[in-house]
């Protein structure tokens, strides 16, 4: 488990299959994944976290608020790329079920801080949809930077549109956070000082219903 | 009570017109205060009123009024 001070997150298993797919599937999300902008099945569920599970490229973790005690969304490293050190960031959240962005946002520092510092990576990069300005803002307050952009890459809403390459170096990501990083990486220290290990191979309890 | 100078720092942080920010707005009434909005408020706390945030404190940062709250309850610290 990876613990901060607001979120923790737990690596998805087979209980979590209708969490992730209620997430997905609801309209605010499902608009901006691009490898499937229609309705997942129980049985397209079930099969993608049996897939997960037995993938050591994939790593699928479910977020959770320490405060409220629900999870909030579902984050992972897809693509792990052992030989080239990289690998892709992903991050869905369920609208409002977080007590506050501070939440999402440390969730993704300690996934970033994990891939780099377990996992070894060199490299985290990111596909978003020009549109999706919270996704945007939330990797460029991150540290992610713009490499480049698909022109006409992803098929949506009846049209084309622009995908953006965004990525961010291990050296950069550790030794030249952001403010807001920085800032996150306090708290976590601190969790940590008061006897809160910020990974343990333990899992956390059960996850609260989904919101419908 | 919310300072109007209060509101200005937020929309300051949030980098949206001073106008958009009143006593009584919440996270959920402006775009711009998403999970990167919330950080800079949080930085702005930080830097400006030496606030923290504990884990149980951090769903006061979804208004302008639990925001007044935190930074009255630090000032009472002081």
């Amino acid at each position: 488990m990876l613990l901060g001070q607001y979120a923790r997150l737990r690596i998805m298993d087979s209980g979590d299959g209708e969490y992730v797919r209620a997430v997905r599937n609801s309209p605010q999300v499902s608009r901006w994944l691009l490898e499937r902008c229609f309705f997942i099945s129980d049985v397209q569920q079930r099969e993608f976290v049996d897939s997960v599970a037995k993938d050591s490229k994939q790593m699928f973790f479910i977020a959770e608020d320490i405060q409220r005690n629900c999870p909030f969304g579902v984050y992972s490293l897809k693509y792990i790329d052992h030989r080239n050190q990289r690998a892709e960031l992903g991050i869905f959240l369920e609208p409002g079920a977080a007590s506050s962005g501070v939440v999402a946002f440390e969730a993704a520092v300690l996934v970033l801080d994990y891939g780099f510092d377990y996992l070894n990576l060199h490299k985290i990069v990111a596909e978003i949809l020009a549109e999706n300005q919270r996704a945007i803002r939330l990797d460029e307050g991150l540290g992610l930077r713009l490499e480049g952009v698909r022109r006409r890459h992803a098929f949506y809403g009846g049209s084309f549109h622009d995908l953006l390459l965004y990525a961010v170096f291990r050296e950069d990501f550790r030794e030249r956070p952001t403010d807001g990083v920085r800032l996150m990486r306090a708290g976590i220290a601190a969790a940590a000082n008061r006897g809160e290990p910020s990974l343990s191979a333990s899992g956390c309890g059960e996850p609260c219903e989904p919101k419908t | 009570m919310v300072s109007d100078a209060l509101c200005e720092k937020i929309a300051d942080a949030l980098d949206i017109p001073g106008d958009r920010i009143q006593p009584t707005t919440k996270a959920e009434d402006v775009p711009e205060w998403d999970s990167m909005g919330s950080i800079r408020l949080l930085l702005m706390l930080s830097c400006q009123f030496g606030v923290t945030l504990r884990g149980n404190e951090v769903g006061q940062l979804q208004s302008v009024e639990g925001i007044a709250t935190l930074v009255n309850k630090k000032a009472s610290r002081t």
